[in-house]
């Protein structure tokens, strides 16, 4: 197994009333290149955080540190692209950013060196703001990293909440055009046709006619399969659903589980899947980390994790589904007609 | 078999959009008996919540006849609507939504036992004691506000809220969706000891039909605002028979404690 990416020992601190609350603990393990790898967890576990610290997303007044190491096959130079760092920092709350990157002033150098080549174009830091939703608030965090990948491009990103990802002004026609037209350099009528074959691939019903759709013409579902189809546009080495089928309904829920499944498949993507369903995490994942409390665990194998738990958290989790075959409540409440 | 608590007929609501006119909910009939949980189940937008809102009388049906504890809901209003709907309360998903946050938790507990006059302005904070205790909180939290509170206690507050005014019926809509397993857990334990003690009845609205096999009687399963099935709620989800019903069970995430699961390519 070739890892894609090893963490080790990242830490992420948030400041919050004045105090510092730690989000991630110490935490390392290897994600395989093409494996479909879950985190789990429930609020406050530290699972999105994590799934931001790894895209480079984390708002930039948290405190980071340790590494993550990314292992990427032809990966395209660092500084042919202008991480949103370098776009004027127009917050004055986030005066303090720099203090913070303490131990990983390395990394944050060979990000800004990429301003020398003066390929900054303002549409790429807009771009990602696009795709992953509210980049536009976040900045690359200080994590030394090797041969930072690019979001948008190397790492594709799935939120919850599709129409807070979406441009509400923006046709699904241009926006997923826009990650071909950034990422790939392709010229806008290939990117348009590449666009449509995405919503193809994505099984949206009369592509055409979602090409020129606004998002809140959309349901949520399809909202989601076009949030997917940016995602995946520019043909991502990684792609990242932190829970991306948890506000849509249990139909809905499978169809889009099924086909990120599929698309993970066809393209050879690397698959982290972040969610609270430890049931859904166990039919898509073939190896599934349990976090709790910004701490690592337990991380194994689906079947290991679902059949013979090591940690009595995990087996917690595991015994709070409730199943259509569930043990009913109601006998146990003796709750009569 | 009791009389029904709430008898529901014919229950229609149609929206307009555009020039067309929908069918949200579309001649539905059902009925809870006292002490009972029925269970709504269906996709988006197969009319469950706006059942709720129409129950409730937040919006008024097109057609339809609303029974409650005997007598015409629908036909209710003014003081005489007031007095009923302390029997008939609700608990929506999001508590954080339903409450101000900056109230403190005294507060938005106080509100029901004032408005419908369950106590008096001197009993009030040992019925708002009792009320916490009752939901497994400790008194200590009544100063605090809303929004300093975990997920799991904000439920219980709107738990504790709706039985304020001892109700026979209680419409929770998604109550426990937006909660971590292990407290969902806890609050649908809660839901059942308050039901047993209290002889309450739940319409209880779920997209979840784990949750729903583990805690309804029976379970009506809704496809485009209309009833597809109904019935003994471990029944149905064993064997629907609908082709939503069995689009439900076949969707709802299984764990297979036993075998290898996951590790299969079921491409």
């Amino acid at each position: 197994m070739t890892a894609l990416l090893s963490i080790r020992d990242l830490m992420v601190t948030y400041r919050r009333d004045g105090s510092e609350v730690a989000a991630l603990k110490h935490v390392s393990f290897d994600v395989a290149a093409s494996e479909r790898f879950a985190i789990i967890g429930e609020s406050g576990s530290g699972k999105s955080t994590l799934a931001l610290a790894i895209a480079g997303l984390l708002p930039g007044s948290s405190k980071v540190g340790g590494s993550i190491e990314w292992k990427l096959p032809n990966l395209r130079l660092p500084h042919s692209f202008a991480p949103p760092s370098v776009l004027p920092d127009i917050s004055p709350t986030r005066g303090e950013i720099g203090s913070l990157a303490a131990n990983s002033s390395s990394a944050t150098l060979e990000i800004g060196e990429g301003g020398d080549e003066g390929a900054i174009s303002p549409q790429v830091g807009e771009m990602s703001g696009r795709t992953e939703g509210g980049a536009t608030e976040r900045r690359p965090s200080a994590i030394a990293t090797s041969h930072m990948p690019l979001g948008g491009r190397d790492i594709g990103f799935v939120f919850q909440d599709p129409s807070a990802s979406l441009d509400p002004v923006m046709t699904v026609g241009e926006q997923i055009a826009e990650v071909a037209h950034t990422h790939l350099g392709l010229s806008w009528s290939q990117s348009y046709a590449r666009a449509k074959a995405l919503l193809e691939r994505v099984r949206l019903p009369d592509p055409d006619a979602a090409l020129r759709a606004y998002p809140h013409q959309l349901s949520g579902g399809q909202k989601q399969r076009v949030a997917i189809a940016a995602a995946i546009a520019a043909g991502p080495k990684l792609l990242i659903a932190d829970e991306a089928t948890s506000a849509l309904d249990a139909i809905v829920q499978a169809e889009i589980v099924a086909l990120i499944r599929q698309l993970v498949a066809e393209d050879g993507m690397t698959l982290l899947f972040v969610s609270h369903d430890i049931a859904l995490a166990a039919e898509l994942a073939e190896r599934i980390a349990v976090f709790r409390h910004g701490e690592l665990v337990e991380l194994g194998a689906t079947a290991q994790i679902v059949a013979t738990p090591r940690h009595a958290y995990t087996r917690a989790l595991l015994d709070a589904h409730l199943g259509l075959d569930a043990e009913p409540l109601l006998q146990q409440a003796g709750a009569s007609r | 078999m009791s009389r029904p608590l709430l008898a529901v007929s014919g229950l229609t609501k149609r929206y307009r959009r555009g020039d067309k006119t929908i069918a949200a909910v579309d001649d539905v009939s059902f009925d809870i008996r006292p002490g009972e949980t029925l269970a709504l189940a269906g996709p988006s937008g197969s009319g469950k919540s706006t059942i709720a809102r129409l129950v409730l009388r937040l919006i008024e049906p097109d057609a339809g006849r609303i029974e409650f504890e005997g007598g015409d809901f629908l036909a209710l209003n003014g003081a005489a609507l007031r007095a009923r709907r302390a029997r008939l309360q609700m608990v929506f998903q999001d508590p954080l939504a339903a409450f101000n946050p900056r109230a403190t938790v005294a507060r938005v507990l106080d509100d029901p036992l004032r408005i419908h006059d369950v106590a008096s302005r001197r009993e009030r904070p040992r019925g708002i004691a009792a009320l916490l205790e009752r939901v497994g909180l400790s008194a200590d939290l009544a100063g605090r506000a809303i929004h300093e509170i975990s997920g799991g206690q904000r439920q219980r507050i709107a738990i504790a809220r709706a039985i304020a005014t001892k109700p026979s019926l209680i419409v929770l809509d998604e109550a426990v969706s937006a909660l971590d397993v292990s407290v969902r857990r806890q609050i649908l334990q809660l839901l059942l000891d308050l039901q047993r003690e209290e002889r309450i009845a739940f319409l209880f609205i779920s997209h979840d039909l784990g949750v729903i096999s583990a805690i309804a009687h029976r379970i009506v399963i809704l496809d485009a605002g209309r009833v597809a099935e109904s019935g003994d709620a471990r029944a149905v989800i064993g064997a629907p028979q609908s082709a939503i019903g069995k689009a439900l069970v076949a969707a709802a995430p299984k764990l297979n404690r036993t075998s290898t699961q996951g590790t299969a390519d079921r491409q």
